[in-house]
């Protein structure tokens, strides 16, 4: 039973990052229509961004261009401090190219209302490979590890083994989703928000900026992408590659929990951490991936909207 | 070489509708010129290594060839002399290229074929039924894999099991890993196809998932990350020793030109029509009697079979079967470079799959960040040129006709 505790509690942690993930995700579907394959690639650039400013890595490659800017400009003698403050800095980075560069440059070009979604999907499959592929020339195709803003206490009470990182992970992607949700549901702005997302005319009839709030949300998506990159880079380290696995549990998450939902991309964040660790003790370790995998599958075929989804009309 | 899918070929279809097409007369000089450009471009390279100092002549006749495609009205005399020209021309490039070459050269070559056969397959599922699928990198390893189990004779412990592979001949084999890979399609498509879009790419890219973690973790069956050595070793086909690289490029060659054959017959033939009518307009082809499942189910599992078919080749090529080459990169590899080469056109395939084989060694001076400009000028290119390279030319084409 502890083992089944123990390993429960950490899939929650791993499904914490992964509803950070999926939460993004899903709502850049559900306000703008863009669906990003870039997104796993957006968590992989900031948490190397976030490396190369907190700490001296003389092991990781830098680009020539890069101002010197190590561990000891920036951060104190101290990872964990050249880490925290790493990410604030990141924060307004991340806002500004993954944010709206990204949807000025790409989505509003590549979105026509009414129209065609492939040629987006195209694009961020062309974006993830550029980013991919840019971190293994410039950074080295060596995995980096990455610091854990909570340290490397563990504690062990009644036999159940639990890390702090696990419980910081837990607690901060907490706090921000419930954030995130106050703010949605709340606030005059996150009403507005809501409002675009749902119905865009009657939006724009009530004088909504609809375009304004479309912005916010890709800002809010850099926001969570940042988060996530720092909570969970110190499980799968710092990697050029990590965004392929990543993109793909966010999306996996979104739409078993169902797409045009935050609630239901937060659940399914959840479901997919338990279900990877439940996985990999109880059938096979080799085989963690594929059962959320598999639930995918039956999720798209059976129930589109998701397992918590509210099914829309189609449209043609 | 000019793409099938042009006006000329789409008039000839409503040439019912059409009263009369006014194909001009023919001109000598412009056949002549026609001729001798293709000829250069063909003959230069064969035995060179390096065009060193006739580069500017061959790189010259090429832009004379393709000036040719460009300006010359695709319907006249003149244009099909041009076309049917140009398109020999490949042909007989694919053909006395390899003359000479040395076999590294040739397995490059090889893959080039072989990933053309897969793009081609992708094209007519994307490009023609309008079907998202990545996934096809999963269907050239299920082809790969199945392909060699079945002819090598090799014993095997699954799941408790032991047993021996069955040895069957090399060209059953192929059409084994081709059925196999249509079969997974419609197991997959049949209830996958009811969503579209978006839906059926991330359908195919857990199925791809899948794939890869079924090859690499069923050590006992496929090697795992090990790798399974599918060498050529004594694979004879009608008394052709395919040990020879040179055969076996040939040998693959014929399949190429039979995928390419299919998929401009399919295109022509009412299938192909049902197949456009569902792109572009699903609700009305449904409405109009085009059975949107069983098509859309058909393109997807065709394209599918041909990447079994190519996988079944790339298995003999390589000679060496990992599991990583048919990850979910190297589906979108594919994918992007069958939207870079054109979507919906017979040439697409062919321009975008040098991409991501011959032509990452050849444009070394971009050294490491080959990969890196090639995702960048997909991005540039979804914003500057979405129907892609054959598409652009044919839309800078009919641009030159509204000049005149």
């Amino acid at each position: 039973m502890s083992t089944f505790i123990q390993i429960s509690f950490s899939g929650l942690a791993t499904g914490a990052i992964f509803a950070l993930a999926a939460v993004g995700f899903a709502l850049l579907w559900q306000t703008a229509g863009a669906i990003n394959f870039a997104h796993g690639e957006f968590i992989a650039l900031p948490a190397i961004v976030m490396l190369l400013l907190g700490e001296d890595r003389p092991t990781l490659g830098i680009p020539e261009w890069v101002p010197g800017i190590g561990g000891t400009a920036l951060g104190g003698p101290l990872p964990e401090l050249g880490i925290v403050l790493a990410f604030v800095v990141t924060i307004p980075l991340a806002v500004l190219v993954l944010g709206y560069l990204f949807k000025v440059s790409l989505v509003d070009r590549l979105l026509t209302p009414g129209g065609n979604d492939i040629p987006l999907v195209i694009a961020s499959l062309g974006l993830a490979l550029t980013i991919r592929e840019y971190l293994r020339v410039e950074f080295g195709a060596r995995p980096e590890k990455f610091p854990s803003v909570f340290g490397t206490d563990r504690w062990r009470p009644g036999g159940i083994a639990i890390s702090a990182d696990d419980v910081g992970v837990l607690v901060v992607s907490i706090l921000v989703i419930l954030a995130l949700q106050v703010f949605l549901r709340r606030t005059f702005l996150g009403r507005q928000m809501e409002a675009a997302a749902q119905s865009p005319d009657t939006a724009r009839v009530l004088g909504i900026r609809v375009d304004r709030m479309i912005l916010y949300t890709f800002a809010i998506n850099a926001v969570l992408v940042t988060v996530a990159a720092l909570l969970v880079a110190p499980t799968t380290h710092a990697r050029w590659d990590a965004g392929l696995s990543l993109g793909l549990v966010a999306f996996t998450a979104a739409i078993i929990g169902g797409f045009n939902q935050v609630r239901g991309a937060l659940f399914g964040g959840f479901l997919v951490g338990l279900l990877q660790n439940w996985s990999a003790y109880y059938v096979s370790s080799a085989y963690r991936e594929a059962i959320p995998l598999l639930l995918l599958i039956l999720v798209i075929l059976w129930r589109p909207q998701g397992l918590f989804g509210i099914a829309e009309e189609r449209r043609l | 070489m000019s793409t099938p899918l042009s006006i000329a070929a789409e008039l000839e279809h409503r040439s019912d509708a059409i009263p009369e097409l006014d194909r001009g007369r023919p001109s000598w000089p412009i056949a002549l010129a026609s001729i001798a450009a293709t000829t250069l471009v063909v003959l230069l390279p064969i035995g060179r290594s390096d065009l060193s100092g006739l580069m500017w002549l061959w790189a010259m006749a090429l832009a004379a060839v393709v000036g040719l495609n460009l300006w010359v009205p695709v319907e006249s005399w003149n244009g099909l002399v041009v076309k049917w020209t140009s398109l020999a021309g490949a042909i007989a490039f694919l053909l006395v290229f390899p003359l000479g070459r040395t076999n590294a050269t040739l397995v490059d070559l090889g893959l080039f074929v072989v990933f053309a056969i897969v793009c081609l397959g992708l094209n007519l599922t994307h490009g023609i039924a309008g079907q998202v699928s990545l996934a096809q990198a999963g269907f050239l390893g299920i082809g790969a894999y199945v392909s060699v189990l079945l002819d090598t004779g090799r014993p095997i412990a699954v799941a408790g099991i032991e047993t021996t592979l069955p040895n069957l001949p090399f060209l059953l084999a192929i059409a084994v890993a081709g059925m196999t890979c249509m079969v997974f399609s419609v197991l997959i498509g049949f209830p996958a196809l009811r969503v579209q879009g978006p839906w059926l790419a991330f359908v195919t890219l857990a199925f791809n998932l899948l794939v890869f973690l079924v090859l690499n973790n069923e050590a006992g069956l496929t090697e795992g990350s090990r790798g399974l050595r599918s060498m050529r070793t004594d694979l004879t086909v009608f008394g052709i020793d395919l040990f020879e690289t040179r055969n076996y490029y040939y040998f693959c060659l014929v399949f190429l030109f039979a995928a390419a054959a299919l998929v401009w017959w399919i295109v022509r033939s009412p299938w192909g029509r049902a197949f456009k009518a569902l792109r572009d307009n699903p609700a009305r082809a449904a409405s109009l009697g085009v059975d949107i499942r069983a098509y859309t189910l058909l393109a997807f599992s065709i394209g599918a079979g041909l990447a079994g078919v190519a996988g079944a080749l790339y298995a003999r090529l390589i000679e060496y079967l990992e599991p990583r080459a048919f990850s979910i990169g190297q589906s979108f590899d594919f994918f992007l470079a069958t939207v870079i080469g054109g979507l919906g056109t017979m040439v697409g395939p062919f321009i975008g799959v040098s991409f991501i084989t011959v032509l990452t060694d050849r444009l070394r001076f971009t050294g490491d960040y080959y990969r890196v400009w090639f995702g960048l000028f997909v991005v540039v290119m979804t914003l500057v040129a979405p129907k892609g390279i054959a598409g652009s030319f044919n839309q800078l084409r009919s641009w030159l006709r509204s000049l005149r």
